[in-house]
């Protein structure tokens, strides 16, 4: 046998491994074997003081306490970021929320749209010198319309309402420019 | 949880406590970590109970979860930096000087054998388990269960040899 077959037969030995009929084999080698008896010794004096570091390392521990308090630096850790992290999705959440809000809205007009009188603009002006006295009425007022920029503002007009109706309103409005 | 589920759980852990604090002691540089590992390591048992087969041993499927959570726990520290992994220590009684062979000085030989011995060390000595639920826990064959312990034991025995030679 070499070295390392003793060797580990040796060790298995010491763990409580080996069947009995292997036991008594190496007993019986070893007993013949003064060199290996010596490998095997020399195995079971590490398996040995092994054994006895490790005893001594967790000989003071309290296994009375089966239960302990959650000093868990993991789990403390866990439970503090999963409150943060939990407050910071709440709070981007809010925060997303405010700024699609925001965005959705219609654009507030902050200035009053320009409006130009209908009877003093440069285009009526011109208009009103080129065309004769006579041309008034509702072509007078279709005519300075379509020389304006929108959006415009007659006087004594309102905005026409949308419609059937809001279509043809105007027109009878128109009459009154004169 | 189901009345006998609890039951036959609380004595699980009663049977085991004392071994699976053992082994994380061992793992683990302070008392407070391995107390912290013990208690997740049930708590991932007792979520994963029903999940076990009936193929092996339960307490070495226990020590595998153990195993698990001592992993993610030495990677959680690695990615916070606040602790250094036994992996890189370079304990300086293994290394430099010739300790003898009394049990504080063959814990730091043991703490400077590499990973995998030392573990196989740890769940033979402190958790007690036998070749094949070291082999179950850690997913290998016997043979290599047995070529790790008996590298580790010889490491052992040449360094605290190297000692008495000196003296």
């Amino acid at each position: 046998m070499t070295r390392e077959q003793v060797e580990r037969l040796a060790m298995d030995r010491a763990a409580g491994e080996l069947n009995p009929d292997a036991e008594a084999l190496l007993e019986q080698y070893l007993a013949t074997n003064p060199e290996a008896r010596s490998w095997a010794d020399e195995m079971a004096a590490a398996h040995t003081q092994t054994q006895a570091a490790i005893a001594a390392r967790v000989e003071d521990l309290d296994t009375s306490v089966l239960v302990r308090p959650v000093h868990s630096t993991a789990g403390s850790d866990a439970g503090r970021w999963s409150i943060l992290g939990r407050a910071a999705v709440v709070l981007f959440a809010v925060l997303i929320g405010m700024g699609i809000g925001r965005w959705s809205q219609p654009p507030k007009i902050t200035s009053k749209p320009t409006y130009l009188d209908a009877d003093n603009t440069p285009a009526q002006k011109s208009l009103s010198v080129g065309l004769p006295g006579s041309v008034g009425g509702f072509w007078r007022g279709r005519a300075l319309a379509s020389l304006q920029t929108r959006p415009y503002r007659t006087k004594e007009v309102t905005r026409p309402k949308e419609g059937f109706w809001g279509r043809y309103k105007p027109s009878l409005k128109e009459n009154s420019y004169e | 949880m189901k009345g006998q589920t609890k039951i036959e759980f609380e004595a699980f852990r009663r049977a085991t406590a004392k071994k699976l604090r053992a082994y994380m002691r061992c793992a683990c540089n302070r008392p407070e970590d391995a107390d912290d590992l013990v208690q997740d390591c049930y708590l991932r048992a007792l979520r994963a109970w029903g999940q076990f087969n009936g193929s092996g041993s339960r307490q070495a499927w226990l020590f595998a979860i153990a195993r698990n959570a001592y992993v993610d726990w030495l990677r959680q520290k690695k990615r916070t930096g606040s602790t250094v992994s036994i992996e890189n220590v370079d304990p300086p009684a293994a290394r430099h000087e010739h300790p003898t062979h009394d049990a504080e000085n063959v814990w730091k030989i043991i703490e400077g054998l590499p990973p995998e011995q030392r573990d196989t060390i740890n769940l033979r000595f402190a958790a007690q388990l036998s070749y094949a639920e070291i082999a179950q826990t850690l997913g290998l064959p016997i043979g290599t269960v047995r070529s790790r312990l008996h590298r580790a034991l010889k490491a052992v025995r040449q360094q605290t040899r190297g000692r008495e030679d000196d003296a």
